[in-house]
């Protein structure tokens, strides 16, 4: 006879080891979704804010690439102390023209003169984003039961209506909230590496602030492939062309409506490295350059090409990001020179 | 399979229930060994072939070697078995840095040989389980050991789910009898082996579980930005590097004793113990009190199935010198095909021959009543991990230049601040993590056999340990399941 008096301990352990388990994981559900809306109140007091009259607000607006941007030194560099024009730097982590298109009412009423837009490749590309190279694809000869799984966990994520891809950062809002608990207000003007007055979405990502060696720029790219080596080529899809790409769709939207309001708008590709571009599709770069073809001659607006500019500056963080740490980086200059270029036109 | 995901846990609740469910011992041997494979199997696919090819290969091998009765015969097999492992190993891990060293040759020499790599994927866990089949024929030619009666048996041995990927380095003598000696500890009559989950093994299995959980996901994987973003040379300065070395330090000491402690505690609630891994190595006062802590089923592999071999210490003062490196640098080539895996292994080697070296010469160091007070306790720790944090560096960095940049200025202190400062300022999030695992490291040493202590707490106590562990590691997880560092050896 098996002990019973063990097999119910046994069971009271288990229980209690997966309800522990259950709970936590409500618990991440349940504070994700209230920080989740508190970023959204967050947006909504400061496009509400009451501003000065006199003042002339630059918005540049984009997700982390964009964040990159010093807007305080850029003020600096370009305008006198006295003058009316301030820039803000409205980016967020992981926006897309589909997510921004949801506050452009919020960025019109707040009457900026102008938006610099900072778009880059995966604005229109889905899933991960991961370094691939086509060449180094390996296919697997049997079924691959970690992507059933991964499809159930989504699939179980969606009918339960949970922000999938919000769920996946909890360190992330942590971390701003301790960076806000931490740091008065006062701070947050000088700090060039936390959320500021004139950043006011951007969290603490304090660790984008360092230049990486060209070797271990490689060295990403090449664990990033050998870590994902059975999915490098389903981590990001293929964009799709302008017709059925709902991030193009969006961006067109949103430019129309800044017009509409009187708003000009000016488009930049946003710049990442050899590693990065040497490890997309031909036929992507090509479907990307259509796209601000289109948008420049559909709208008349300005549309920079930066994507490629800095490949060979030792300026970077990582393949995508540009080292926030470094104030007269030619990136910042460049963003510069392209809002007074375009203020004296 | 990574242990840090959703996937894991699943997994592992099917197997303990359907462990629970069978009750006959061969049927649940068999559904262990299905299970280990299919846990191999997702993450390797078709590389599944190797560790079955490798299960056979050791298996067939080791019958003959015991049944032969001719000494030279046995050597023969021994040597097909010790060939076959070692050209598994080296054909997948080391075939495309032969390669690569090969064409540097030639080019030196004019000849441009240009051979095209074979760019193999690595398989997982291949250096961990060759080496686990390893001391299965050796034993067995050694006559330490009965070789295995059914194929089951060694396949399971082998290829066991906790420990497959990442060890600890199993030998087939602490593993076989336990599965041939399975019995129920609270015996109830019945005739049957079988495994039983026992009240005390699932509660200590899944603290320890939890004690991996939080050293993986809540300090590792929270210190890898730090650790990998390597700063370019005109900014570097000696507190960057510091820092940096320092947090690699307690990355890979919490990510890999992470793991062994989750295979530690996950086969502990089926039942079955594992050897420990690592006995708090930054408390270490020498090289070789550090070896006797940190990865210590690697380091008594080395010890029992190279060094002694090789000659140990029974040979010439100079010998034992010379064999100490040779072991380390092979320890070194065992993590990596790579330099600077060599280059950590050499500098290991000299730390443990110059540590002989000077207690030859100065006996009297040894019974030094010095270095058995509190004081000369402290200072022993602190130069013994200086050398220790400084072989950390060629370890986790490739690229030959940078290491060496890295070194000096670990070495030669510059003093410079100007872009320290705004870098701590950067970094202040994971520096607080590593000032939190200095304390819970203090508190773990001071205490002892602190998750046996913790697994006895009243169960409601337990309860909230593990709901605070929880949620340090669900509330700063990271986004993505980060593999451990030694999935790739």
């Amino acid at each position: 006879m098996p002990n019973l008096e063990s097999l119910n301990s046994n069971s009271k352990i288990t229980l209690s080891a997966l309800s522990v388990l259950l709970f936590s994981f409500l618990l991440v559900i349940f504070f994700m979704n209230t920080y989740t809306s508190s970023m959204e109140d967050n947006k909504t007091v400061f496009y509400h804010q009451v501003f000065d009259s006199n003042e002339k607000k630059i918005f540049l607006i984009g997700s982390s690439q964009t964040g990159q941007l010093n807007e305080v030194f850029i003020q600096n560099l370009i305008f006198d102390p006295k003058s009316n024009y301030k820039i803000y730097n409205l980016s967020y982590g992981e926006d897309s023209p589909e997510r921004r298109l949801a506050y452009i009412d919020d960025i019109i009423s707040a009457k900026p003169e102008n938006v610099i837009y900072g778009i880059g490749f995966r604005d229109f590309a889905k899933g991960t984003w991961v370094f691939t190279d086509p060449d180094t694809q390996k296919e697997n000869i049997l079924p691959e039961p970690e992507i059933y799984f991964q499809n159930i966990e989504r699939n179980v994520g969606l009918s339960l209506n949970l922000d999938y891809e919000n769920l996946k950062y909890p360190q992330a809002i942590i971390r701003n909230i301790l960076h806000n608990m931490i740091s008065s207000p006062s701070d947050y003007q000088t700090t060039e590496y936390g959320a500021t007055l004139t950043k006011p979405f951007w969290p603490s990502f304090d660790r984008l602030s360092t230049i990486a060696t060209d070797e271990a720029l490689r060295d990403i790219y090449v664990q990033q492939c050998e870590q994902n080596d059975r999915r490098c080529s389903l981590s990001y899809d293929p964009i799709n062309p302008s017709e059925e790409n709902k991030n193009f769709i969006a961006l067109k939207e949103i430019i129309k409506k800044l017009q509409e309001n009187d708003i000009e708008v000016i488009v930049y590709s946003t710049p990442h490295n050899k590693y990065f571009l040497d490890s997309m599709r031909e036929s992507d770069k090509q479907i990307f350059d259509t796209f601000l073809s289109i948008i420049s001659d559909e709208f008349d607006i300005p549309v920079y090409q930066l994507h490629d500019r800095y490949i060979n500056q030792q300026i970077w963080y990582d393949n995508s990001h540009i080292a926030l740490g470094n104030n007269d980086i030619s990136h910042n200059v460049d963003i510069g020179q392209i809002i007074l270029d375009e203020l004296k036109n | 399979m990574l242990f840090s995901t959703i996937e894991f846990v699943v997994f592992f609740i099917v197997v303990l229930a359907a462990i629970t469910i069978i009750k006959n011992r061969q049927f649940q041997h068999l559904f262990l060994l299905s299970a280990s494979l299919f846990f191999f199997y997702y993450s390797s696919n078709y590389l599944l072939i190797l560790l079955i090819s490798s299960i056979l290969l050791n298996f067939y091998l080791g019958k003959q070697i015991w049944k032969t009765e001719s000494q030279h015969q046995k050597k023969i097999l021994l040597a097909l078995s010790l060939a076959g492992n070692l050209a598994l190993l080296g054909f997948f891990k080391y075939a495309d840095f032969a390669i690569l060293q090969f064409n540097i040759l030639g080019q030196e020499l004019n000849l441009n040989p240009d051979i095209p790599f074979l760019n193999l994927a690595l398989p997982i866990g291949i250096s961990f389980y060759t080496f686990q089949a390893i001391t299965y024929t050796v034993d067995i030619y050694r006559g330490k050991l009965i070789p295995s009666k059914t194929l089951r048996e060694f396949a399971l041995f082998v290829s066991f789910f906790p420990q497959l990927v990442a060890g600890p380095i199993v030998r087939a003598s602490e593993f076989l009898p336990q599965l041939r000696a399975k019995i129920q500890q609270y015996e109830t009559g019945t005739k049957l082996r079988q495994i039983v989950i026992e009240n005390p093994n699932l509660r200590l299995g899944i603290t320890i579980m939890a004690f991996g959980f939080f050293k993986k996901i809540f300090i590792a994987d929270n210190l890898i930005l730090l650790t990998e973003h390597h700063v370019a040379e005109p900014e570097l300065e000696s507190f960057m590097v510091i820092i940096r070395t320092i947090a690699f330090g307690i990355r890979i000491y919490c990510d890999f004793s992470g793991y062994s402690d989750i295979a530690i505690g996950a086969a502990m609630i089926l039942g079955f113990k594992l050897p420990v891994n690592f006995n708090k190595p930054y408390f270490a006062t020498s090289p070789s009190d550090f070896w006797k802590r940190w990865h210590i089923s690697l380091s008594s592999w080395l010890r029992d199935y190279l060094y002694i071999p090789l000659g140990g210490n029974k040979k010439s003062v100079s010998n034992t010198y010379l064999n100490l490196i040779i072991v380390m640098f092979l320890g070194g080539l065992w993590h990596g095909a790579s330099w600077n895996f060599v280059i950590w292994g050499l500098l290991h080697g000299l730390y443990l021959a110059i540590h002989k070296m000077l207690l030859n010469k100065f006996p009297v160091l040894k019974d030094l009543r010095f270095f058995k007070t509190k004081t000369g306790k402290i200072i022993s720790i602190f130069i013994t991990q200086y050398f220790i944090f400084l072989a950390w560096i060629p370890f986790s960095i490739a690229d030959t230049n940078l290491m060496f940049v890295n070194m000096q200025k670990y070495v030669f202190l510059d003093f410079l601040t100007e872009n320290s400062i705004p870098f701590i300022i950067s970094q202040k999030y994971p520096i607080a993590i590593m000032g939190f695992f200095v304390l819970l490291h203090l508190i773990s040493y001071r205490t002892k056999n602190l998750p046996t202590k913790l697994s006895k707490l009243k169960l409601p106590y337990w309860i909230l340990f593990l709901f605070v562990t929880l949620f340090f590691i669900l509330f700063f997880y990271g986004g993505n399941p980060e593999p451990f560092i030694y999935f790739k050896f």
